[in-house]
């Protein structure tokens, strides 16, 4: 039994849906509409008949009225390429519980959404740089598959977000989705990270892993902080004014989030990495369908 | 080396002492505990300073940047040696400070003598000149001597003043204010005067030509001083005389002073002299013997300063003239030098200062020689008898109606001045200007029969001659002083004329009279002295500094 991924969570996932108006031709069949023309059953468009076509898909009934041979084209639905980018650098395994595990859980259930729906999908981790892909073969053997390979990722190294997607911006990719699951708490600073998904040409998904100590640090007094990743230390005297300082520093950072997805027409949200993952996923698919 | 006058090692052992407690605080410190965190990124940014969103913001500092700011103002201001703005004080132009040191200045005051108190005005009127237009600083010990010329940096001035000892003379007031006119005249500057008086007691006038301000220190009191003592011998005797001793007196008012004069085992002398404010009397002490012996002079009664109270002075040491007798010498002539108590008739081989020779033919004059020659030419008859008018030692004698007629001198040598002749016939002459004095008489002047031989005015002559001739001085002798300092209020007493010690303006009260080498002033009683402005900035920012450095080392973020 898996312990990030049990039955009962991969069943309520079985119903959601992730829909995009057109996908890019060229893939394989699925679900979506693309652009391409092939054998689906919603009707698309005429076109004339040029000899060695198939004559079962000559409208008969034009032919009856204007004697003009025209073929009927269907839409051919295709799949989705997602692309799930999930952190699993040091920090993401610091906490108790950590965020890696509800990072993991969001890949998981947004790659079994797309898998159920015969998406094609990536997963790749990222620490202090991208890793290798974790591919999953269609249909839900390949989806135990991912999800034990998700279940599996250990600490990847300090925090690269900005750096990891910067080189997945300059791989030749087909168009699709990317879902980007972290708590983007990148030492270069969120706009190194905003620069860096400003080079990727994909749709975006943000999905931001946060916890409630996150906005109001539970801390009083006199610290030595120190990063868990790159040992940097701060000297803190806890007045009320430094937390001020701290958490209009972290509005800072989500206002920058946000206006980021509001400018790119992203989708963005929140996941309270120390709750149940999939009660927060439903609100991202209202109706059961997400709409990118 | 010194940092605000104390000693290298001092500053050097309070540094360290510091420097051991600031560490004793940094091993100290508070330690915070350490927390890890999933990120520092937004607590660097809480710590670091708030975007300036208010005007107010961007002037807004850490405490311990105020303080080293703070710090590096204060320390910048007193490298500039800042002066505290008096208009009044401050003077511009060139100046030379005269400092009196003669031996009035070593009077001693409430606190120090009058020469510190001197060095702290000069130090004074130094700190409100304008050293850019130049600094110069005379000292009078007792002679004027540049201590500090223009150029030189204001800041070695004090090490020099402290070096500075009261002469044992009076200072050359008039010298020193000379000098200083002179080096102040080409600079249109002005001229400061420090001493004990005003300007006009001693014969010091200042140039009008030059602004001259005079600073005086010191307390005026009454002070009696023995200044000095003379010995006259005796018109009949000179083997003994008079010591006249001169007593000065300066004070607010007339006063008795009483004066014992002690001369041998005894006293000699106990007066008491009414004396005026600025006045000198003389005690005399009569027959005294000129037997080398101690002559003690002491004033009675209180007065501020007591160490010239006392006088030891020597007696001169006199004893008859040996005369060597070479020859058979006239009756007259003998009896004449015999009875004389100064003179003493002694062998040619024993030890003389005189040789009394009456032999013919040539001889050898080693000592001074009192000639008597035969044979010169012989008067035809009895003549008048004239004494040379230009001669000491016919000064004052008259042969008027003595008549002779017997032998002169043979011939008057080339350089002898003749002091009697008769006619044309020189009896008496002198040489004064030979290695070996001489005085040459006929020897028919002390014939029996002569008239002129029992003229005392040929015994005057005869009796000056050999005195001449014995190197002796009938004028007045100036007795050396030996002056005992006996006065607990000196540091260091000691044998010989000590620095002199009188208040108010009195030149007639100073002793003027150098002492031995051996004994110089006393030692010099350092007054307190103020921290000058640039000082306190430095201690100030010092302080402060001793202050960030306890913060920093307490760990304490401000």
């Amino acid at each position: 039994m898996s312990r990030l991924f049990t039955e009962e969570f991969v069943r309520a996932l079985d119903p959601l849906r992730i829909t995009v108006r057109q996908v890019p031709g060229r893939g394989r069949p699925a679900e979506h509409r693309s652009r391409d023309r092939g054998s689906g059953l919603e009707f698309a468009d005429f076109r004339n008949y040029v000899p060695g076509d198939d004559l079962r898909r000559v409208d008969w009934n034009v032919y009856r009225r204007s004697g003009r041979l025209l073929m009927r084209l269907f839409e051919q639905p295709e799949d989705l390429a997602v692309y799930v980018l999930v952190d699993v650098s040091a920090s993401m395994f610091f906490e108790t519980p950590p965020r890696a595990d509800a990072a993991c859980q969001v890949a998981g259930a947004l790659a079994a959404v797309a898998l159920n729906q015969l998406d094609r999908v990536d997963v790749y981790p990222c620490g202090a740089e991208l890793g290798a892909p974790l591919r999953a073969v269609r249909g839900k053997a390949g989806l135990r598959d991912l999800l034990d390979q998700l279940e599996a990722l250990g600490p990847a190294g300090p925090t690269g977000l900005a750096r990891a997607l910067r080189t997945f911006g300059h791989k030749r990719l087909r168009p699709g989705l990317l879902v980007i699951v972290s708590d983007f708490f990148d030492p270069q600073g969120v706009e190194a990270v905003l620069a860096a998904l400003r080079g990727v040409r994909q749709r975006l998904l943000l999905v931001q892993l946060v916890i409630p100590t996150d906005a109001a640090p539970e801390l009083s007094g006199e610290y030595q902080l120190v990063d868990c990743e790159t040992g940097s230390q701060v000297d803190v005297v806890l007045s009320p004014r430094v937390l001020a300082r701290y958490q209009a520093a972290y509005a800072r950072f989500n206002d920058a989030l946000r206006g980021f997805v509001v400018r790119r027409g992203a989708a963005h949200v929140r996941i309270d990495a120390h709750e149940p993952v999939s009660a927060q996923l439903r609100t991202l698919f209202p109706n059961g369908v997400l709409a990118i | 080396m010194a940092f605000f006058g104390w000693p290298f090692w001092a500053v050097a052992g309070l540094a360290a002492t510091c420097a051991a407690g600031l560490a004793v605080l940094h091993l100290l410190q508070i330690r915070r505990p350490q927390m890890r965190v999933v990120t520092t990124l937004f607590w660097s940014l809480a710590m670091e300073a708030a975007p300036a969103r208010a005007l107010w913001h961007r002037f807004r500092h850490p405490w311990t940047y105020v303080l080293l700011v703070g710090i590096v103002v204060l320390l910048a201001l007193a490298l500039g040696r800042p002066q505290l703005a008096d208009a009044s004080a401050r003077h511009g132009g060139a100046a030379v400070i005269v400092l009196d040191a003669g031996m009035a200045l070593a009077a001693p005051l409430a606190e120090g003598a009058r020469l510190d108190a001197a060095r702290a005005a000069v130090l004074a009127e130094a700190e409100r000149c304008d050293a850019s237009a130049g600094l110069a600083v005379v000292v009078l010990d007792p002679t004027p001597r540049v201590l500090l010329g223009f150029g030189e940096p204001v800041c070695i001035l004090r090490r020099r003043l402290e070096a500075v000892a009261c002469a044992e003379a009076p200072a050359d007031r008039a010298a020193g204010l000379r000098l200083a006119t002179a080096l102040v005249r080409a600079r249109r500057g002005r001229v400061v005067f420090v001493t004990d008086r005003p300007l006009l007691q001693g014969g010091a006038e200042p140039d009008e030509a030059v602004d001259t301000e005079v600073v005086t220190v010191g307390t005026p009191g009454d002070n009696a001083a023995v200044l000095g003592a003379v010995f006259e011998p005796g018109q009949a005797d000179p083997l003994r005389g008079r010591v006249c001793v001169q007593v000065g007196y300066w004070g607010a008012g007339p006063r008795n002073v009483r004066v014992q004069l002690n001369a041998g085992a005894g006293l000699q002398r106990d007066e008491t002299l009414e004396m005026a404010p600025g006045q000198t009397r003389t005690a005399v002490v009569e027959d005294v013997p000129t037997d080398g012996g101690e002559f003690v002079v002491r004033l009675l009664g209180e007065d501020t300063l007591a160490a010239d109270n006392v006088g030891r002075f020597l007696l001169p040491r006199r004893g008859a003239a040996a005369l060597a007798v070479v020859g058979t010498l006239p009756e007259t002539l003998r009896i004449m030098l015999s009875t004389d108590p100064t003179m003493r008739l002694v062998g040619p081989t024993d030890d003389h200062t005189v040789m009394v020779a009456c032999a013919d033919g040539a001889l050898e004059e080693k000592v001074p020689t009192l000639r008597i020659v035969t044979g010169g030419p012989a008067l035809a008859r009895e003549q008048a008898v004239e004494a040379t008018a230009d001669q000491t030692l016919t000064a004052g004698l008259s042969f008027a109606g003595v008549t002779y007629g017997g032998n002169g001198l043979p011939a008057v040598a080339d350089g002898d001045a003749v002091l009697l002749k008769a006619g044309d016939v020189a009896l008496a002459t002198v040489r004064n200007d030979a290695t070996v004095p001489r005085v040459a008489l006929a020897a028919g002047l002390f014939a029996t029969e002569a008239e002129i031989s029992r003229n005392p005015a040929l015994v005057v002559l005869v009796t000056r001659a050999v005195r001449v001739l014995a190197g002796w001085d009938d004028g007045r002798v100036s007795l050396p002083a030996q002056r005992v300092q006996a006065d607990a209020r000196w540091l260091e007493p000691r044998d010989g004329v000590k620095a002199q010690i009188f208040t108010g303006g009195r030149d007639v009260s100073d002793v003027s009279r150098s002492a031995p080498a051996s004994a110089r002033g006393a030692a010099v009683v350092r007054p307190g002295r103020s921290l000058a402005l640039f000082e306190w900035l430095l201690l100030v920012g010092l302080g402060l500094l001793l202050i960030e450095a306890v913060l920093h080392a307490r760990g304490r973020v401000v």
